[in-house]
Parts: C-alpha cells; sequence; structure tokens
C-alpha cells in the first residue's frame, strides 16, 4: 500500500471542503495542525477565491437560508446558536465570517462552514439630550481591515430630535462605533463628515437592505440618495475605510443619462454601480481598479420584460464558474443567470426558502473568530496559575499540619 | 543535434521494472526533473535515463496523458477544446482504483508534472471529501496517533461534519 508524502496530501487538503476538513481533524494530529494552521488557512481561502469554489448564497427573508452556488437548487435553514426564530439579519459576510444582528443590543459573528460563534459585546446607543434613536436608523457594515488581519463592525445610529413632528428632517445627529474583533471592543469616531447628516433617507435604505454596507477595496459602502432641496442632483458613493477608519468619498461612474436611482454591490470583490432607470431598465458598472474613477466600465444592461414587467431592484451576485455568467437577484424575488456573451437571461428555480429575500454570497473558509494562540494561551496561564494554587495548598498543608518550615 | 527537420529527438526512459521507454523530447520535457536534468547536462541527451521510482504501467499511462494535453494544447483555444480535455482528464482517471491513483501522484510527484500531479490530487479530493475519517486514515497511511479519549473529544466537539458521510465500501 502506497503511502502519499505529506506535501501531497496538504495539496489534496486545499482542494477539499471546509465541512470535510473539520472532520478530517480527527485523522491524525500532523494532520490537524495542518488544518488549523493560519498559513493553510489562508491559502485554502485564496484558492477557494480563485477557482470560484467552495461559495454559497445566503437568502435573508423572515429567517435565513443557505444555497450552495455550484448546484443552486435547494435552500436549506441556517442554523446558529441562539436561533430564536425569526427576524436576524445578515448585515455582511467577508471571507466566511458572516456578521448577524438579532436585535440592536445582540450581535454576533459567526462562521456557517466551521459553526464558530462568537456573541459581539453589547454597545450602548448613546443619544444626545433631547434626542432618541429609533427602531429602523441603525445601519451596519462589516469586513476586513486588510492591513492588520482584523475583522470590523460599523454600526451608525441615526437620532430624531423627540420634539420634531417631521420625520423626514434633513439634519440628523449621527453615533457612528467600530467594533474590532482583535481587541474585542467598540470604539466611537469623533471625526465625521458633515454630509453624514443628511446622508440617510428612511424609506431608500430601509428598503432592500441598503442600509448594510457593501465590502470592496477594504471599504464599506453605502448610496447618498439625490435632495434636490439642498441642491445635490445626483447620488453619491461614500465609503468608510476600514483601515483608516474615516469616511471617504468614491468615484463614480459618468453616465451619459444620470437620471437613475443608484445602488451599490460587489462582484467578485469589485465595487459595482447599480442604475436603475425608473425600473425600465438596469446597467450595471464595475470598478475594475479600487479608486480609478476611469476604470469604471460598463459590465451588463438588463431591460424588463413579459415576465418582470418592473424592475424595482437588482443586485449582481456573482459570476458563474468560468466567468462567462452574472447570477443576478431582482426584486428580490427571482434569480437570473445573465449570459455576458449572448446577453440572455435564464431564470434559476431555487426551492426550500420563503418567497422573498435579499441575497448575499459568502465562501465557505476556516476562518477561525477566536485567537487560537490567545485561547491556548489563557488555557496555559490558567493550568499554571491553578498548579500555583495546588501548591501553596499543600505547602500551607505541610507547614501547618506538621509545622514544617519549609 | 541533426539538421533534418523530420528527425525528432528521443529520450529514453528506463522504469523500475527495467523496460525502457523511447519518448519524443517534447513529451520527456514535460517531466520538470528529466528537464532540469538536461539543462544542467546539456550533453546527457544521448543516455538512458534511470526512473527507479517509476514503475512501466505508471510510465505509460503519464506518457499517454502528456501526449494527449500536449495535442489538446497545439489546437487553438475554446470552449469546447476545454470540454474535452475535462472529460479526458476524468475518463482518465475514473477506472483507476486508489492505488492504481496513488502510485500516478507518487510518480508524477517524483517526475515532477505539475498539471497531472494538480489534476490527479484533484481526483483524489473528489473522492474522500465525503469518507469516513477510517477510510481516510487508510487512504492515505495515516497512523492515529490520538489516544481515545483525544479523539472521543475531537469527535464530540464537530459532531455534525461526521453526519452524512459516505459508508466505508473498501
Amino acid at each position: 500500500m502506497s503511502k502519499l508524502p505529506m506535501d501531497v496530501i496538504t495539496d489534496v487538503c486545499y482542494r477539499l471542503p471546509v465541512k470535510t476538513l473539520v472532520r478530517f481533524k480527527s485523522l491524525s494530529k500532523p494532520c490537524c495542525s495542518i488544518i488549523d494552521d493560519p498559513e493553510f488557512i489562508r491559502a485554502h481561502l485564496n484558492r477557494s477565491n480563485r477557482t470560484r469554489s467552495n461559495l454559497n448564497i445566503i437568502l435573508r427573508g423572515l429567517h435565513l437560508y443557505s444555497v450552495e452556488f455550484d448546484a443552486l437548487d435547494t435552500a436549506i435553514p441556517l442554523e446558529y446558536p441562539l436561533s430564536n426564530g425569526a427576524g436576524t439579519e445578515a448585515f455582511g459576510s467577508c471571507n466566511g465570517l458572516l456578521a448577524l444582528r438579532m436585535t440592536e443590543k445582540s450581535l454576533a459573528l459567526y462562521n456557517p462552514s466551521t459553526r464558530e460563534f462568537r456573541r459581539l459585546p453589547v454597545s450602548q446607543i448613546d443619544p444626545p439630550p433631547g434626542e432618541s434613536c429609533k427602531s429602523g436608523y441603525v445601519f451596519y457594515g462589516f469586513g476586513q481591515d486588510v492591513k492588520t488581519d482584523d475583522y470590523k463592525v460599523v454600526r451608525m445610529a441615526q437620532f430624531n430630535k423627540d420634539d420634531e413632528e417631521d420625520d423626514e428632517g434633513y439634519f440628523f445627529d449621527y453615533e457612528v462605533k467600530v467594533y474590532s474583533l482583535k481587541n474585542d471592543s467598540w470604539r466611537k469616531i469623533t471625526e465625521l463628515p458633515h454630509y453624514l447628516r443628511f446622508m440617510f433617507q428612511f424609506f431608500y435604505h430601509l428598503l432592500h437592505r441598503r442600509g448594510y454596507g457593501v465590502l470592496a477595496g477594504g471599504v464599506l459602502h453605502w448610496v447618498m440618495p439625490p435632495r434636490i432641496e439642498l441642491g445635490m442632483r445626483t447620488s453619491r458613493i461614500v465609503g468608510f475605510d476600514l483601515t483608516t477608519e474615516k469616511f471617504v468619498k468614491v468615484p463614480q461612474p459618468e453616465c451619459a443619462d444620470r437620471n437613475y436611482l443608484l445602488d451599490v454591490a460587489a462582484l467578485d470583490g469589485c465595487l459595482c454601480a447599480v442604475c436603475n432607470y425608473n425600473q425600465e431598465f438596469v446597467d450595471v458598472w464595475v470598478m475594475k481598479e479600487y479608486g480609478m474613477k476611469e476604470s469604471w466600465t460598463r459590465l451588463l444592461s438588463v431591460q424588463k420584460t413579459r415576465a418582470i414587467n418592473a424592475l424595482t431592484f437588482l443586485r449582481p451576485l456573482a459570476y458563474s464558474k468560468y466567468r462567462d455568467k452574472v447570477l443576478l437577484e431582482i426584486n428580490n424575488q427571482k434569480f437570473i443567470w445573465y449570459d455576458l456573451q449572448s446577453k440572455k437571461m435564464r431564470s434559476v428555480k431555487i426551492g426550500g426558502s420563503s418567497t422573498s429575500f435579499g441575497a448575499e454570497v459568502y465562501v465557505g473558509s476556516l476562518v477561525p473568530i477566536e485567537d487560537r494562540k490567545r485561547v491556548e494561551n489563557q488555557k496555559q496561564n490558567e493550568r499554571e496559575e491553578q498548579k500555583k494554587r495546588n501548591r501553596k495548598k499543600r505547602d500551607d498543608f505541610l507547614s501547618q499540619g506538621f509545622k514544617l518550615v519549609l | 543535434m541533426s539538421m533534418a527537420a523530420v528527425e525528432t529527438k528521443k529520450i529514453t526512459l528506463r522504469t523500475a521494472d527495467n523496460h525502457e521507454f523511447e519518448v519524443e523530447e517534447a513529451i520527456a520535457m514535460e517531466f520538470s526533473t528529466i528537464k532540469t536534468f538536461f539543462d544542467e547536462n546539456p550533453d546527457a541527451s544521448e543516455d538512458t535515463i534511470p526512473l527507479p521510482n517509476v514503475t512501466s504501467k505508471c510510465l505509460s499511462a503519464i506518457i499517454e496523458y502528456c501526449k494527449s494535453h500536449l495535442a489538446f494544447r497545439a489546437r487553438e483555444t475554446s470552449s469546447s477544446i476545454d470540454e474535452q480535455v475535462r472529460t479526458y482528464d476524468e475518463e482518465f482517471v475514473k477506472a483507476r482504483d486508489n492505488e492504481s491513483l496513488k502510485e500516478l501522484i507518487l510518480a508524477a510527484n517524483y517526475l515532477n508534472i505539475k498539471a497531472l500531479l494538480d489534476m490527479l490530487n484533484q481526483a483524489v479530493a473528489d473522492r474522500i471529501k465525503n469518507k469516513s475519517v477510517e477510510y481516510v486514515r487508510r487512504f492515505f497511511g495515516l497512523e492515529n496517533d490520538y489516544t481515545p479519549e483525544e479523539e472521543a473529544a475531537i469527535r464530540a466537539e464537530n459532531e455534525w461534519a461526521f453526519e452524512g458521510v459516505d459508508p466505508d465500501d473498501d
């Protein structure tokens, strides 16, 4: 019986799905070390992204469902600890980690592939005196600070004046806080740009989960819709840089016709501008080089059809395995494959989930939430402390009981 | 080196079981181990190269694979060619049992034929991804160095990963 060398076994492991690798930790201690190794985990993730494998789609409705991207047929309920029925939202995904919101006070990070779950510490929302934060006015984003390999959650709470009768006032106070997984703590952002005060429009952002930041190029993005009454005729894209923790302005594509409703999305890590022209047709642009205005390229254009006679919302999700098609979510109801060559569209039926959903792509990965080294060191320290206490107990006993001088 | 364009250079390889194979230079150059050897010893091209770690059964299959892939590469790239390559690779692996697959991997690893090794490793991954821990230990020849308590603990921690596994058929 031939025996394969460890580097061949490692190469085979790169190609295995996460559930298999979690099981294969039981093969032997050397195998477990390989699978737990941060370098292996990173290479496995990179390979998944490069070859477009281990991809899944989260369907967010009343409940959360997950469907494998390769098969795209049946959605299965996403199980996680503390699932207490309806209402959990997944507001972001990055490198296989999902950010979940059960309530404003109950946020968590979850890796559905390894089933590792971790609650975030609670951070109060502190409105200034005379103001309050109403439900529906809190917005979130989740992503990775690539520079420090840290995962961060951004929370923006908008405050309304208590005695204001008009709900759609123009100027709002904000609180922006950032949670860092590495520090396991929240930090308030003190420098807020002035335009934030009129960024969020209640109806625009509450629909289609537009309150969740879109991650691309290490930056979380939201759209600031036009405010004609304030002299802003076009939408703007606002970004929050996860490394510098500052707000940045992001260049938009130059479209000949500017009468569109703007949405942002991410496709294969690149920022997309989804331009909706009166629900009749939608153009999707991709910024091929992050931050470079000239690199905005129109990728595809979708017209309304007899089957879909109004395009209320369109989100590009992912390229097909060979990059010849793009999977689109339309009207929070349908999945469509758009063929980039033939420009034809084909509907996809996914069974098992609710009829209305917002979709998001996530990659299955071994990325850990707990810092294993820190946990190991903590356990080691605890063992040392326990040993010390035992030794002291024994010494006390001996010296008192037998009147020994030690 | 002959000036005539018709004559293609041939390299002789001798396997572990003492069979000699004459292969075209282009094919021998697919074996990075051999290519490196010739790059460093340009006068050695007339000699027979010994391959003590490769059986004739393996070498013959590997030569077939390299020949076919060279032919595919000579044609213009298109999605139908890609499809044909995929089908060829599937057929190449399908009928082989685990032992034969492992022997090919060891040979491809020794001869350093990256594309073939990638393809074979992927085939192994596809074969074992739903298999039990015991099956894969046997497949890889791994020794279980966990104590019974350790193994029970690690299994309990990841119980869900053990669901839906294929029953062992070996």
